[in-house]
Formats: structure tokens, C-alpha cells, sequence
């Protein structure tokens, strides 16, 4: 993202930013209208989820009571999409919702109802005429014919939280401001280092159907809530807010955003239900309330009532830095010389280790950092990630909590065994992560193959599996030493594994940021992870395979006895019953002798006992007897 | 030996006995099991002294709390029941029909106490075996086969049957031969024949009448009708028996099961097997006798295997005769069937044959 930012700020005075939008899709997540859906909704839910626990944890610290995160997402379809053409190309877009008809032309948009079976609509020397006689639609510009042309449907998202609200004076920049905030990135775990900004949401609602996003924030001391139409200029990249006004909140504070964008709604492992439940999964404080096209309502319980240990910044470690951020470092440096910003803006480095290292590449430590050219910048960060400075402090960190992890999994799945481990933080490339794992097995999950969630810093991933370290991790594993059985590498059996990655800078292997990368340290943490719960999976297994099978034989044993009853009552003239109920008082008596049974053969491989003789019947048998 | 009201009591104590016992076993907290001879095949020995082959010393417990025994177990106490019923009600079943009346599934269940007959068959050998009762006490039959004529007056249930006044078919033997008596009993020897064509010529030809014996025959192998009717016309009555087959290692090993029992059937050995039954013929040396080297058959893998299995049986080994016997069929690579001796006239074998045989008692052993 820093990259595309640093790139944006060279460019943006030459191109326009629905240029640069058209050109960076794939980066942005609009590279389709499936995921267009899922990338507006993501990024309205992180902006939420990151609001409310900023706001908890600043509660926390003042030891005030802290509020915990409760969100509502409606997913809803609004109309029918359609492309107006004529002969040669599409010169306008139509929406239908029921019989209000919306054009949107050249960036502005016309709304009327249909009367007497007719809409007129005027964009200054355009006339545009829409009727419909017998359920066919007719359209016209100036009287020449237009085609119609179904596409995609028009969608309305619309997030709540009950974070802290947006003072009302920043409310258009944030949302009407391509890349506002995207200031020199911090160094601590946080969901904002994955989506590209709500603005680029805003920005792809806008150039789809036309449409501003409709903003309602409120903070703390504001009586009412503000309600702001916001649309982005596109050729001065500036807010435009179209409307304005005061409106109620259910909450004391918090923020409402909602958009409407072209998109298609898939249900399965890669749409908005999924991702909606996936996040859930790993906000354990988190209580989200989801409504989805369909109308389906669901309802994410909270089970736990203490927010996620806060993330701390860090200072960069020179060992994981790259150049362009380090130049960033350098140029908004307001320490007096270089060695006091290597000191003091850098993770592990001394004032002796500042001197000794400027020396050697033959700079001046009272030099301005400001001063340092990209040259220069460039053989300073390589003598500093030669040295052996000590590691990054990895206290930085906000696991998910493996007890939280355990609870909100067995509340999903509802599971015969559920196990979460926490590995202890360790550094990639002067860079702390930690990793945490589970597994749900059994309950609700119908899977015949184990299904693998993916996480880094909270946020699913729910794209481009093969490549990441994750999946591969996983596929690493040699579950057959467990006990397991696998096909294709994947365990069988009814279970959902879940890994998560929490970094202060996830190493994605590309800008759409949906895989993580396969540093040897990430994929050795995330295995001994996994081997863990799956250790423990294991004796879960075999102790209830020895349940089974001494049930099993018990049933058996019951089976058979009440045979044997019959018969012997034909032998000794006893009554049946009787010796039915004796039987049953020997099985009862005998179930330890059987369950010793079970063990012995199943630490032996065998299926009958070896405690008692087998009979051998398999007698030669004499040829052609005639029995 | 007719079956007597005491041979009923004893048969229906052994198994109310073994009834309960299992109880006791149950009532005492103990896994029941009933002990019975190791079946496999290395606990199958030939008894020099007896000559006959036996079951061996080894013993195996059958339980029924053992997941691999429980099914067995409760078949052969089902079978035992069942058993106890025929006999208390003096009715007889077929091992086929034993297979029905087993057959049930069990209640609440979707399993059945048997699936096929060679469980039923199983179930039966095991009862007969635990309780030293032949299947013919425990009042289960095989099929019958086989056909007898000669000068001998049996009671079979109430009837007078003249086996030398049975016509073309002959006397079929039933295959409950322990409720016999006989009544009068001239003929002097027996002479058994694995063929029913060659029974069918020697019939016409009253070759019974003209040499004063039993001619008896099975298709294939004899039955244990058949067997037990041999050992009972020897040893109640002394007549020496004579089997009489095809030159080849089957009618061998027909003779072999008749006179030292079988694998499959040497738990009842001692009831079943005739260690005095000689072997009448064909013999390789009968070939060059009576000419019948155009009708050799040339043998077929499987007949030579066969042969070269026989050599080695423990019974067969160490006995000159048919060592000898055995190496000039193995030279020869051929056999002959008894009908060859058609081709010299019908009753060759009633007028020539035979006659030989007897007058000069050249017998194997």
C-alpha cells in the first residue's frame, strides 16, 4: 500500500484518480463484482472493528467501563442494473426499483417515477426516455432508439458500529478524500494494513451506480448525529459533501456507512456470509449482527467480554525495513541530527552503533537525516541489517487468545473437540509475528475433508489459498504419524482448522495482500502450531475410537446374548427372561475385561483378543466329499 | 444297534448338560466356553495304531465373550437346541433344513443368527464334536445316496427290507443308517463301488447272487450313510469289504477316506472309518491282465497333482504296495475307468473279473 501511495502522490497531478482506480482494480479488489461486494464490505467492517477497539482500549486506559464492539451489516439488493447503448458503444447506465427509475450519465444521476408508463429525463441538451408497455421496456436519447442490456444488480451496504464517531469537520475526508490517512505507516498490528481505505469503496460506489455515501456519525458529546452525503471530486480528488444534516443514533456514539454499489452477491466460501462469519470467529468481544440479500438474519454472540491484549507500536527494526519507508523515516525526521534519528526512530540501534556504523559508510552522524539522498539511504540500511542487533521487542503483538479462540469455536460448531494453541512470538526479518492455531472437531462441522480458515491480523483470507504459507504449512504437516487419514495431504474427517498470523507488517506475496508469504520462520511456527492441536486431536481420536469399539463389542455381546438366551432356555428349560437378565449381569460385570480387551487389541493391531486362543478352523478340506 | 429309548435319554442329557453348563458358567460370572479338539489342519494326525486319521491332542476354547468366537458359539448353542428338540420329538432333519430352523434374525437387531448353510454345517461338525455325538444321534441327516442289493434282510422302522428283492434301483441307503437291525444276513462279503453304472451292470447281472455278496454304491464319495452301513456290515457282521474304483488318484483317495477316514471328518473317525476295507481294483497290473492299455486316459495336470499329493499322505508313505502302486500310475501318466471293461462284454467284470479278484485275494492294503 505504501508503494501505491508513494506512486499515487508522483502521478497525481498528471493522471485523475478514476484513472489510477481503473488501472490498480486487482490491487484495490474490484478486479470483479463478486469481490467488489466483499471488498466494500471488508472495508467498512475493518474500519469498524479497528474504531471500536481503539475506542475500548482508550476506555480501558482511562479505566472508564469499556465498550465493546457490536456491529450490524445489511447486505440488500436495491434494483435492476441496465446499460443503455446506442449503435456503437453504452452512453448511460439505468437502475429499476420497482417503478423508480434512476440514468446515470456522464457521473450525474436522474430519479423518476414512471407515470402513465413513461419517464422523461433531462441532463442539459440530453433527453432520455424510458416506457414500458407489456412488461417490455422501451428507451430513447433524443428520439434515436437505445438498447437495453441487463448487468449486474444494484447492492446497498450498510455498516454500523458503536465506536467512537467521527468528528463532524473530518467526516468528508475520510470518506471523500482518495488516500487520506494513509500517512507514514505506523509499526503495530493492526486490520488497516490490509484494505486500501473506505474512500476506494466510496470511490467504486460512485463510478458504478453514481450514488454518494451516505455517512451518519456520532460522537460522545454531539446531541444528535450528523448526516453527510459524501461523493469525491474526481478530477481534484476533493470531498464533496451533497447533503447535510441532523439525524438519531441508537447509539451514544458510533458511525453508520452506506453504499451503493454494482455487484454480485455469491453465497459459498468466498462471499460476504463467509467472510461476515469468518471475522467473526477471531473478534471473540466482537458481537455482529448480519442481514444478508437474502433476508437471512444472523446474529454473531459475544463470548468474551474483555477486548483482545492491545497492540503496541513499535519503532522499525533495521532488519526488516525497506528502503522507501526508511527514506520516509529520514525526510519526516524532526530529530536535530541523523545519528539521533538512527537512535531514537529506529528499533535496537544505540547512540554507539548509530556513530560506529555512520562512520563506516562515511557519512556524518550530525548531519541533517533530512539530508540523506537515496544513495546514501540505500548502503546506511545495508550496514545497519549486517550487524547483529538484538531482536525486536515482540511484546507488540494482539493474539486472538487461545481460551477466547476455544470459546467462540465451540459456540460455532459446537464441537466434540475443540483446541487452540498460542506459539511464542518470534521475528521474520526484524519483524515480530506470532502465530495462533485451532481445531473444531465433530458437532456441526459436515465437511468430509478438513477445511482450513486462514488469518492474518484478524482479517480472513479468503483468496489465492495455494500460494500462501499458510496452505502450504498446513499441507506440511504429516497427519498420518497422527493417526489421520489424508487424501491429497488434507486430513479426512468431519474438522476446520484455523490458523492466524498477527504481525506488525504482514509480508503479503503481492499487493492484493490475500496470501502470506513463505518465510522459512513462518512456515516452521505455523507447523509446530498445527502439530500441536493436531497431537492433541489425535489421543481425542483414538480415545474415542477405544469408546467406539468398546461400545461396539458391549452391543455385540447384547446382540448375540439374546440369541444365546433363547437357545439356552430350548437346553435347560429355564425361563428366557432369566437368562436374559443373567447375561446382562455378566456383561455388566465382564465390561472391564472387555474394555481391557479393546485396549490390548488396539495396541496390537489385532481385532480379536490375543488374551484367548482363537480357534483355528481352517481344516484342508478333502477334495470332492460329498456331504 | 437300533436306537434305543437309552441312546435318546443319553444324547438329550449330553446336551441339556451342555446347556447348562454354559448357565452355571453365566450365573458363576465366568466368559463360557466349551472346550473342543483344535480343527486345523496341524492338529489333524494319522494314528498308526489306529490306523485312521484323528484329530490330535490339541484342545481350543470357543468363549463367548470373545468378538471373534461370539458368533460361532451361539450358533453351535443354537444348533444344540435345535438338536434337542428333533430328538425329544423323534424327528429328523436335513443338514439344509437345519439351516432354515437356525436361521432367524435377531430380535431388535438386523442380524442374522446364520447367513449360509456352511455355517449351519459348521455349527453342526463343532456340536458333533463338543458332545461326542455323531450329526446322526443329534437326529441331523445328510442326503441320502447310493443304492444297495444282496442277501440281507434288514428292519428299518417298522418295515422288513430284502435287499436281494429291490429290483432294478436297488435298496436306497438312507443316510440314518444307526436305526437299523438286521435281521438275517447271508451274503459273505461286500464289495463297494464308486460308480452307480457299474453298480447298475453288476445289479443286472446279479453279480450279488452269482458271488454271495453286498454290492454297494455312492456317485462320487461316499456318504456317512454309506460309510457307517460298511463299518456296520463288518463289524456286526464280519463281512470284509472291498472297494472297487476307477484306476486313477481319485478313485484312490476314494478308497483312502472309506478305510483311514478324512481330513475334513476326522473328528468322527473312530464311527466312520474302516481301517479293514482292502482295494479290489483297478490296479495298474489289471491293465496288462485284461488288456485294457488302448483304453488308458491320458492324465491331465490337476491328476497328476492330485497323485503327487497322495504319495505323501503319512498313511500312504511308508507302505510298499501302493508306493509301487502309485510310481507305475505316475509312469504310466493315464488312467482307466472301470467301464473300460465293457468293451470285453458286458458282464466281463461279473463272469471274469471279479471272480479273479476273489479267487485269488489280491488285495491291497
Amino acid at each position: 500500500m505504501e508503494d501505491i501511495a508513494e506512486e499515487l502522490a508522483k502521478k497525481q497531478r498528471a493522471i485523475s484518480v478514476t484513472e489510477f482506480f481503473e488501472k490498480n482494480r486487482h490491487l484495490l479488489g474490484f478486479d470483479n463484482k463478486q469481490k467488489a461486494l466483499l471488498t466494500c464490505v471488508k472495508e467498512a467492517v475493518d474500519n469498524s472493528l479497528d474504531a471500536c477497539e481503539e475506542l475500548g482500549y482508550s476506555e480501558e486506559n482511562k479505566k472508564e467501563k469499556v465498550t465493546l464492539p457490536e456491529i450490524t451489516v445489511e447486505v440488500k439488493a436495491m434494483s435492476e442494473n441496465y446499460q443503455m447503448m446506442n449503435e456503437k458503444q453504452n452512453i448511460a447506465q439505468m437502475m429499476v426499483q420497482k417503478n423508480v427509475y434512476s440514468i446515470l450519465y456522464k457521473g450525474k444521476t436522474d430519479t423518476r417515477q414512471m407515470r402513465g408508463g413513461k419517464a422523461i429525463f433531462k441532463f442539459g441538451d440530453q433527453e432520455f426516455t424510458v416506457s414500458e408497455n407489456n412488461n417490455k421496456m422501451e428507451a430513447t436519447v433524443n428520439g434515436s432508439q437505445l438498447s437495453l442490456k441487463k448487468t449486474a444488480p444494484i447492492f446497498s451496504i450498510k455498516v454500523m458500529d458503536n465506536g467512537p464517531g467521527i468528528p463532524v469537520s473530518k467526516m468528508p475526508d475520510i470518506f471523500g478524500r482518495m488516500l487520506y490517512g494513509s500517512k507514514f505507516q505506523s509499526m503495530k498490528q493492526g486490520r488497516g494494513q490490509q484494505g486500501i481505505g473506505i474512500h476506494s469503496a466510496v470511490l467504486y460506489s460512485q463510478l458504478t451506480t453514481g450514488k454518494p455515501a451516505t455517512v451518519v456519525s456520532k460522537i460522545k458529546s454531539a446531541k444528535r448525529a450528523t448526516m453527510m452525503k459524501v461523493q469525491i471530486n474526481i478530477t481534484k480528488n476533493e470531498p464533496e459533501v451533497v447533503e447535510k444534516g441532523e439525524v438519531d443514533f441508537p447509539y451514544e456514539h458510533g458511525t453508520q456507512v452506506e453504499l451503493e454499489i454494482e455487484a454480485l452477491y455469491l453465497a459459498g466460501s468466498k462471499g460476504v456470509d463467509e467472510y461476515i462469519r469468518r471475522t467473526s470467529l477471531v473478534n471473540p468481544s466482537a458481537m455482529i449482527h448480519y442481514t444478508n440479500p437474502n433476508g437471512e438474519k444472523i446474529n454473531y454472540k459475544r463470548v468474551s467480554e474483555e477486548l483482545p491484549k492491545e497492540a503496541t507500536s513499535i519503532k522499525p527494526h533495521p532488519q526488516g525495513l525497506e528502503i522507501g519507508i526508511f527514506m520516509r523515516i529520514l525526510k519526516g525526521s524532526t530529530e536535530r541530527t541523523l545519528k539521533g534519528t538512527l537512535e531514537n526512530e529506529l528499533s535496537r540501534v544505540s547512540g554507539a552503533v548509530a556513530d560506529s556504523t555512520l562512520k563506516g559508510v562515511g557519512l556524518d552522524p550530525k548531519m541533517k537525516a533530512t539530508d540523506v539522498d537515496r544513495t546514501q539511504a540505500n548502503s546506511l540500511l545495508k550496514a545497519l541489517q549486517s550487524l547483529d542487533l538484538m531482536r525486536p521487542q515482540t511484546d507488540c503483538l494482539s493474539p486472538i487468545g487461545v481460551v477466547e479462540l476455544e470459546k467462540r469455536l465451540k459456540l460455532e460448531f459446537k464441537p466434540d473437540f475443540v483446541k487452540a494453541v498460542e506459539r511464542k512470538p518470534e521475528v521474520y526479518r526484524g519483524m515480530p509475528f506470532q502465530i495462533e492455531a485451532a481445531v473444531a472437531y465433530g458437532g456441526n462441522i459436515t465437511n468430509e475433508k478438513a477445511v482450513l480458515l486462514r488469518y492474518a491480523n484478524k482479517i480472513p483470507l479468503l483468496f489465492d489459498s495455494s500460494s500462501c504459507a499458510i496452505t502450504q504449512s498446513f499441507l506440511g504437516v504429516d497427519y498420518a504419524r497422527y493417526g489421520i487419514k489424508v487424501e491429497n495431504r488434507v486430513p479426512v474427517g468431519n474438522m476446520v482448522f484455523m490458523v492466524h498470523l498477527a504481525s506488525v507488517w504482514v509480508p503479503y506475496t503481492n499487493e492484493g495482500k490475500v496470501a502470506v508469504a513463505s518465510y522459512p520462520v513462518i512456515v516452521k511456527e505455523i507447523k509446530l502450531a498445527l502439530q500441536e492441536i493436531v497431537r492433541n486431536l489425535s489421543q481425542f481420536l483414538s480415545k474415542k475410537h477405544k469408546s467406539n469399539l468398546f461400545q461396539e463389542r458391549i452391543n455385540l455381546f447384547d446382540t448375540y446374548g439374546v440369541e444365546l438366551a433363547y437357545s439356552l432356555s430350548k437346553l435347560t428349560k429355564l425361563e428366557e427372561k432369566k437368562i436374559k437378565a443373567k447375561i446382562e449381569g455378566l456383561l455388566e460385570k465382564k465390561k472391564e475385561e472387555v474394555e481391557a480387551n479393546v485396549k490390548e487389541s488396539l495396541s496390537t493391531n489385532e481385532v480379536v483378543s490375543s488374551k484367548i486362543a482363537s480357534d483355528a478352523d481352517s481344516a484342508e478340506e478333502g477334495p470332492g466329499e460329498t456331504e | 444297534m437300533a436306537e434305543t429309548k437309552s441312546s435318546k435319554k443319553k444324547s438329550i442329557e449330553v446336551l441339556t448338560n451342555l446347556g447348562e453348563g454354559i448357565y452355571n458358567q453365566i450365573i458363576k460370572g465366568e466368559n463360557p466356553y466349551f472346550t473342543l479338539p483344535t480343527r486345523g489342519i496341524s492338529n489333524i494326525k494319522y494314528s498308526e495304531e489306529k490306523r485312521m486319521v484323528t484329530l490330535g491332542e490339541g484342545l481350543s476354547r470357543r468363549y463367548f465373550l470373545n468378538v471373534g468366537h461370539v458368533r460361532k458359539f451361539t450358533q453351535t448353542v443354537a444348533m444344540a437346541a435345535l438338536s434337542k428338540e428333533l430328538i425329544e420329538s423323534g424327528k429328523h432333519t436335513s443338514l439344509r433344513s437345519a439351516f432354515y430352523q437356525i436361521r432367524r434374525t435377531i430380535p431388535g437387531t438386523k442380524i442374522d443368527v446364520v447367513d449360509d448353510q456352511t455355517e449351519t454345517n459348521k455349527a453342526i461338525e463343532d456340536l458333533e464334536v463338543i458332545t461326542d455325538l455323531t450329526r446322526e444321534q443329534l437326529n441331523i441327516n445328510a442326503n441320502k445316496a447310493g443304492a444297495v442289493a444282496g442277501e440281507v434282510i434288514v428292519e428299518d422302522r417298522d418295515d422288513i427290507i430284502d435287499w436281494s428283492k429291490m429290483g432294478s434301483g436297488g435298496w436306497a441307503i438312507p443316510s440314518n443308517v444307526e436305526d437299523l437291525t438286521f435281521k438275517k444276513v447271508d451274503a459273505k462279503f461286500v464289495i463297494y463301488m464308486e460308480k452307480q453304472t457299474i453298480w447298475d451292470r453288476l445289479n443286472e447281472d446279479k453279480a450279488w447272487k452269482k458271488l454271495g455278496c453286498v454290492i454297494i454304491a455312492s456317485q462320487g464319495q461316499a456318504t456317512r450313510g454309506i460309510r457307517r452301513l460298511l463299518q456296520r456290515l463288518y463289524q456286526e457282521h464280519k463281512l470284509p469289504v472291498y472297494i472297487l474304483t476307477d484306476f486313477d488318484p481319485w478313485g484312490f483317495y476314494i478308497y483312502s477316506a472309506i478305510k483311514f477316514g478324512s481330513i475334513a471328518l476326522a473328528h468322527a473317525a473312530e464311527k466312520l472309518a474302516l481301517p479293514e476295507a482292502r482295494f479290489m481294483g483297478l490296479l495298474a497290473d489289471d491293465i496288462e491282465r485284461y488288456g485294457l492299455k488302448r483304453h488308458l486316459i491320458k492324465f491331465k495336470e490337476v491328476d497328476q497333482s492330485r497323485l503327487q499329493q497322495m504319495k505323501k499322505y503319512d498313511w500312504f508313505k511308508n507302505n510298499k504296495a501302493w508306493t509301487a502302486e502309485f510310481e507305475k500310475m505316475e509312469k504310466l501318466n493315464a488312467k482307466v475307468e472301470l467301464d473300460a471293461f465293457t468293451a470285453k462284454g458286458l458282464s466281463f467284470m461279473t463272469e471274469q473279473y471279479l471272480p479273479d479278484k476273489i479267487k485269488e485275494k489280491k488285495f491291497l492294503d
